[in-house]
């Protein structure tokens, strides 16, 4: 800041007071305040008082005064219901220095951002250990979990549904042994983690397929794409897995769904509905194994059509209906 | 009166604030709000004849986006590790969170919550990825917001630390 101009440090000062409301209290070396200004006010610091230990005033600095080296700097503190404050400890034990600088818009802002990201990631984790949980019950029903609420309402979404398919020839259920479900399990998490990490949102998984939309959960590129990198990518898992006598097929429709949070018997379940769901399993029925069918939509918008010819190492390829 | 500053460390969702607020407010909701920042709660306990007021900072969890700043932890007297007994990545998160805390508050006393015990069908931390946490000294406790099992025992346990010494 040497080369910066006074006028322009001015500026910055002001920029600082108007929108920050800066308020700064003194201590002495044994942490007791002897001074005070700025915007207190704004802080509604009760018990500022001259003598008073400062971490009475404020309790984030209990423990931090006196203060010897750098700067400390505590992000966010929450102060009164909902107001969030920078707090700045600096200066020398003889007398060390509080400013207290103002974070509440972009606090509730980066609150809102991580609150989504964290319920994603948590719906992403019930996915990969229902995919689990399911094969090991040998459970064909719906994937319910306890979803959070990051859609109370319902909503109307463009999205891609997928459907994949895949078939493991297993002994005749007398001779079943609990170690033939081993590959079946195998596959399914293999394909759940692929869509999941494509940002995929499985609605139903059972002994022989997944029911994934892409589009429901915040993603990068379009729904599309991230449905057609899915596929890829479960198909790359499915052949290292080198399963005997496994097969895998999927299919692609995209269009609008309804979707939306309603709580049945006490639990919530994330109910969609639309015709790209039941185009995407119709697809992937009439796919050959090593196929993927997708509708013209879904080929539009998967962006690059590079990924049309892309041939998984010869054991899946794709071709458009 | 004395004054100790205690640290909730954990992965994100795991129920540090849900611990905090049973402990403090004898409450707990379902709910998740995730936390942004850090927020501090008092509690005044009595130890050993001592009246001890507890300031527990109640940090956000560290998640895939941001890692949970150190500085925190400056003058902490202890801290209470939290894992999800649910998710069995979290155990991990707590062992490497303990690694960073212990360079900024030093060798101070903390224990760890695996917290969440009452979802019992859905347990992935079984005792056998406790043991040698609990074989290099550490103490393990597990727990529940939701019922409160463990919750008590798990502050007082720390608290006793702090002030016995
Ligand atoms: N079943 C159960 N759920 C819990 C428990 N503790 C917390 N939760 C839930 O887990 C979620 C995250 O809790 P929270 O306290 O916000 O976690 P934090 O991010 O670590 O602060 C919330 O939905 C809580 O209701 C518990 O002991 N049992
Ligand atoms: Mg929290």
């Amino acid at each position: 800041m040497a080369d910066t101009p006074r006028i322009v440090l001015d500026y910055l000062a002001a920029l600082v007071v108007e929108t920050r409301s800066p308020a700064w209290i003194r201590t002495d070396d044994g942490g007791r305040v002897t001074g005070w200004g700025g915007d207190t006010a704004a802080y509604r610091l009760s018990s500022l008082a001259e003598g008073e230990p400062a971490g009475l005033v404020l309790p984030a600095i209990e423990g931090l005064l006196p203060h010897s080296g750098g700067p400390l700097r505590l992000p966010a503190v929450e102060l009164n219901s909902s107001q969030f404050v920078d707090v700045h400890v600096f200066g020398e034990s003889e007398q060390s220095w509080v400013l207290l600088t103002d974070a509440t818009l972009e606090t509730t802002q980066q609150a809102m951002l991580q609150q989504r990201l964290n319920e994603v990631n948590l719906v992403r984790g019930w996915h990969v250990r229902a995919a689990d949980d399911q094969i090991s019950r040998l459970d064909a029903s719906g994937l319910v979990g306890e979803l959070p609420a990051f859609s109370e309402e319902g909503e109307r979404l463009e999205v891609a549904a997928a459907q994949i398919r895949f078939t493991v020839s297993l002994p005749a259920a007398p001779e079943l042994a609990s170690d033939d479900l081993v590959p079946l399990g195998r596959i399914l998490r293999a394909i759940a983690e692929a869509a999941t990490n494509e940002s995929g949102y499985v609605t139903s998984v059972t002994q022989g397929s997944l029911s994934v939309l892409f589009g429901v959960l915040p993603a990068g590129a379009t729904p599309q794409t991230h449905a057609v990198r899915a596929v890829l990518a479960a198909a790359e898992a499915f052949r290292t897995l080198e399963c005997e006598n496994a097969t895998m097929a999927a299919g692609i429709a995209s269009g609008f769904v309804s979707a939306g949070i309603v709580q049945v018997a006490g639990s919530r379940v994330f109910l969609v509905s639309g015709d790209c769901v039941r185009v995407a399993r119709r697809l992937a029925s009439n796919a050959g194994p090593g196929r993927l069918l997708m509708d013209e939509a879904t080929r539009r918008d998967a962006g690059d059509p590079a990924a049309g010819s892309v041939s998984v190492d010869g054991a899946f390829s794709l071709s458009f209906s | 009166m004395l004054q100790k500053k205690i640290c909730m460390l954990g992965a994100y969702a795991v129920g540090k604030t849900s611990l905090v607020s049973r402990y403090v407010t004898s409450m707990f909701s379902e709910k998740y709000l995730s936390t942004v920042g850090v927020k501090i709660d008092k509690k005044t306990v009595e130890y050993g004849g001592e009246t001890v007021m507890l300031m527990l900072w109640d940090i956000y969890g560290e998640d895939s986006m941001q890692k949970v700043q150190m500085s925190y932890l400056k003058g902490a007297s202890g801290y209470l590790l939290v894992a999800d007994a649910t998710r069995r990545e979290t155990l991990d998160k707590a062992v490497a969170l303990h690694e960073r805390a212990g360079e900024v508050a030093g060798n101070v006393p903390f224990l760890l919550v695996v917290n969440k015990s009452d979802l019992v069908t859905q347990i992935e931390i079984d005792d056998t990825a406790l043991r040698p946490l609990i074989d290099s000294g550490w103490t393990v406790l597990r727990g529940s917001a939701k019922t409160g099992e463990g919750v008590e025992e798990a502050f007082s346990t720390l608290t006793g630390r702090l002030v016995g010494g």
